[in-house]
């Protein structure tokens, strides 16, 4: 593996993590709040 | 007054949107930054390829600073007013901050290893950061073992505070003591990315873009997760009462 490919798996690992992370946080937030009720 | 389960409140609906709008646009500015990072900003001449890294370590530096600023204008809001949403904005952000405080401590590891031969060195610059990271983590524990609300969140907030005065210092550190951490290149006085040529800026300012997407993105969703929580308790409180007043009709109606 060459130096440029090792940083370019290194970039994609952090970026695709940190993408997924915020992603299922998002996914958990919309499902948390259609729980609530709806005050008229 | 009538409630349903069901339905989304249109402001909630609309805020869904706008977090879906920060994650993708951030996530695109990831790839583009990432690109940049790799193949547009040019090799470096002593650390070669090595060097890249300082397109995640920096902004993910930035982002936490960020965030612990956030956390400290909501402290003095929650201490100034007591009330929740300051507490709870700082809650959030003092968790994002931890997040991206370690990813700059771990992605400025490997750079040391890289550079220095080692992957840990009680730098000034290195151990401010990590006492920046220890006060917020003991700030998250303070919640986390405390619960919500009251003398917890008062301790919570005098530390988000007190963490906050750190990070004058972590950016001085580099000049006022002998260190090892290479010289700010970008904040500095010659002007703003002076130390840098404007191609790997460029990748850096995409980073950094990108992160801050990321960051308010996490930031809007962790708070209103605990908003969520806080009304979905209040409401399972109210349920309890209620289950005991039933249960105990002479329970509260100050009959006796």
């Amino acid at each position: 593996m060459t130096p440029l490919t090792a940083m370019f798996v290194g970039f994609a690992i952090i970026w695709g993590g940190l993408f997924v992370y915020v992603l299922r946080l998002h996914r958990l937030g919309r499902a948390i709040e259609q729980r609530l009720p709806r005050e008229h | 007054m009538a409630t349903t389960v069901t339905e989304r409140p249109n402001a909630s609906s609309r805020a869904l949107d706008r977090r879906g709008i920060l994650i993708w646009g951030g996530g695109a500015l990831g790839i583009i930054g990432m690109y940049m990072a790799i193949l547009y900003a040019p090799e470096e001449a002593t650390m070669s390829h090595a060097q890249r890294i300082f397109y995640v370590h920096v902004p993910a530096a930035w982002i936490g600073f960020l965030a612990f600023a956030v956390v400290f204008a909501s402290s003095v809001g929650f201490l100034w007013t007591r009330r929740r949403v300051f507490d709870l904005a700082a809650h959030a952000s003092t968790e994002i901050g931890v997040v991206f405080t370690t990813l700059a401590i771990m992605s400025g590891s490997v750079w040391g290893r890289a550079a220095w031969g080692t992957w840990w060195t009680w730098d000034p610059r290195l151990t401010t950061t990590f006492m920046l990271w220890f006060i917020y983590v003991v700030a998250l524990m303070v919640r986390a073992y405390g619960g919500p609300g009251g003398q917890n969140a008062r301790f919570a907030a005098v530390l988000g505070i007190l963490g906050f005065l750190d990070i004058p210092l972590i950016h001085l550190s580099v000049v006022w003591w002998r260190s090892m951490h290479p010289l700010p290149v970008v904040v500095r006085t010659g002007g703003f990315g002076s130390g840098l040529p404007p191609e790997m800026l460029y990748a850096l300012l995409v980073n950094v873009a990108a992160f801050t997407l990321l960051f308010a993105a996490l930031f809007s969703i962790r708070r209103a997760q605990m908003a969520a929580q806080d009304v979905l308790a209040a409401r399972e409180a109210d349920d309890r009462r209620g289950t005991i007043r039933r249960a105990q009709p002479g329970i509260g109606e100050g009959s006796r």
